[in-house]
């Protein structure tokens, strides 16, 4: 009863968190601010004020703007990340966790051979390749997220291709893939729901470390982690600068880090 | 009376692997060359320990696994209740959905039909219609059992195989599901092959009995005969066991 209740107030502090982030970034879009990447010398290193809430940066553009556009932009890559991910994962884990045999063998070693380098790392490698930009992170992330959604799926899959009710189905004469798709996947979505809270939490702290970095979002357009690179060589001079974005990453993580504890079992 | 099922020279091999991708393949023979028949609205029962290889047959006589020897049915539809009955239900779907999917694979492609067809047999199994929109979890052991058994019918079967089907329910229970499968045994004119490691259970249920012991039958017969003159040493040994 008791660990039931704190699991609620997770439930309610995550979602409270992430309606925040989320009416944070929406506010960037609707709300008349200034253009995040308008440059004004007259207002280098301008202090918090009533007009730019969270001062201005070293090119005098405002953070405020940036803070926002720069949540939406790691938002909207996270989610490309978790997305290709699961979905690549999901089809990887659930054939060859129902099929099993050779196909499994293979695939899973190089599960295995990729899933031994640190995701950054394998980012970094396909960014080597692909060159840096928005659409590269997303596809180096997703690619590098693949392996651990499809370990997942494909426990949950080889749990489940055993249980009577897929050996009913399969008397009944339903097709491998009818099973798959119909009887055994809705069986995996709570475990998967799981793993995606936590693999965004994970996409929002790698987008952030390769923008910060230098190879996600290219300047000058806005991104928590290049604003945090940027605002390190002033960190005593403007305070604000390094503060505000790392306070919208922790915000970000913190939302779906209680969310996803609230759905653990 | 005809013989619905024959089964002749039934031999099962398990190969495993032992240590990963390089090692060693291990052959388990499982049955060593079983032979029986069920005749038509027999109720058989197939008596063994763990391990004798009791849900083996049920396997290779529905084609689950690979088998040597011949599995005949004649012109006949088999379908299965299993021991768990947590286990046989898609714990993500309602009664009602389970139902009607095996409606659909049946070939029942008409939308109302298949509700229809679906309240029909969920009052035939000795539920209330209420029952559909309830999840597996949301029923007690002995209403999926009869969901189960509810499910095996739909494709219109005239052999049922039931794997133990009471064995993980209370006592009381036991006896309502028995008297349902004997019931729906002479309604529908149904053979039953009822698997089970209890002889006490089989003992009022069954038509005729097998014993299993490694896979190999070590005594056939009607219950009372067995009971009273049991041939095979391991027979009394299951009986003074009792």
């Amino acid at each position: 009863m008791k660990t039931s209740k704190k699991k609620n107030i997770n439930f309610i502090l995550g979602i409270s968190v992430i309606s925040v982030m989320a009416l944070f970034i929406l506010c960037g879009k609707i709300l008349p601010l200034r253009d995040p990447n308008a440059i004004d010398a007259s207002l280098k290193f301008a202090s918090p004020s009533l007009k730019h809430p969270f001062g201005c940066d070293n090119f005098g553009r405002e953070i405020l703007s940036r803070v926002m556009e720069g949540s939406f932009s790691t938002f909207l890559i996270a989610l490309g990340t978790v997305f290709i991910g699961t979905f690549f994962g999901i089809i990887i884990g659930a054939l060859t966790g129902y099929f099993g045999g050779v196909v499994d063998e293979v695939l899973m070693r190089i599960n295995d051979a990729i899933f031994a380098f640190p995701s950054i790392l394998l980012a970094l490698l396909f960014i080597s390749l692909l060159g840096p930009g928005t659409y590269q992170v997303v596809i180096a992330l997703g690619i590098a997220f693949i392996p651990s959604f499809a370990r997942i799926v494909r426990g949950e899959f080889l749990k489940n291709r055993n249980m009577d009710y897929v050996k009913c189905a399969k008397l009944l004469g339903a097709s491998d893939l009818r099973i798959m798709v119909i009887h055994i996947l809705p069986n995996t979505l709570k475990v998967l729901l799981n793993s995606v809270l936590i693999g965004f939490n994970n996409a929002v702290l790698a987008e952030a470390s390769m923008s910060f970095l230098g190879i996600g979002v290219q300047p000058p357009d806005p991104s928590l982690g290049r604003m945090l690179s940027e605002a390190q060589a002033y960190l005593f001079k403007a305070p604000n600068y390094a503060l505000f974005p790392g306070l919208a990453i922790i915000l970000m993580v913190l939302g779906f880090g209680l969310l996803s504890d609230s759905f653990e079992k | 009376m005809s013989e619905i099922l024959k089964v002749r020279d039934l031999n099962v091999k398990f190969n495993s692997r032992v240590g990963g991708v390089f090692g060693n393949t291990v052959t388990k023979e499982v049955l060593k060359g079983v032979s029986f028949d069920i005749k038509e609205g027999e109720i058989l029962g197939l008596v063994g320990e763990s391990g004798s290889g009791k849900s083996t047959i049920a396997k290779a006589v529905l084609s689950l696994v690979p088998y040597e020897g011949e599995v005949v049915m004649n012109n006949a539809r088999a379908s299965m209740v299993f021991q768990d009955p947590k286990g046989s239900l898609n714990p993500s779907k309602r009664v009602g959905w389970l139902l009607e999917e095996a409606l659909y694979l049946s070939g029942e492609k008409d939308k109302e039909q298949r509700s229809k067809k679906a309240r029909e047999m969920i009052l035939t199994v000795g539920l209330k219609e209420e029952h559909l929109m309830r999840y597996p979890s949301e029923l007690s052991g002995g209403q999926r059992q009869r969901v189960c058994i509810g499910l095996a019918l739909i494709p219109g079967p005239r052999l049922l195989i039931a794997d133990e089907p009471v064995s993980a329910l209370d006592v009381t229970i036991q006896a309502q599901i028995l008297e349902l499968l004997k019931d729906l045994q002479q309604k529908l004119g149904l053979s039953i092959l009822f698997i089970s490691h209890d002889l006490r259970v089989v003992y009022n249920f069954c038509d005729r009995l097998i014993i299993l012991k490694s896979g190999n039958i070590v005594e056939e017969g009607i219950p009372e005969q067995v009971y009273a003159h049991p041939v095979a040493d391991y027979t009394k040994e299951l009986l003074s066991s009792i």
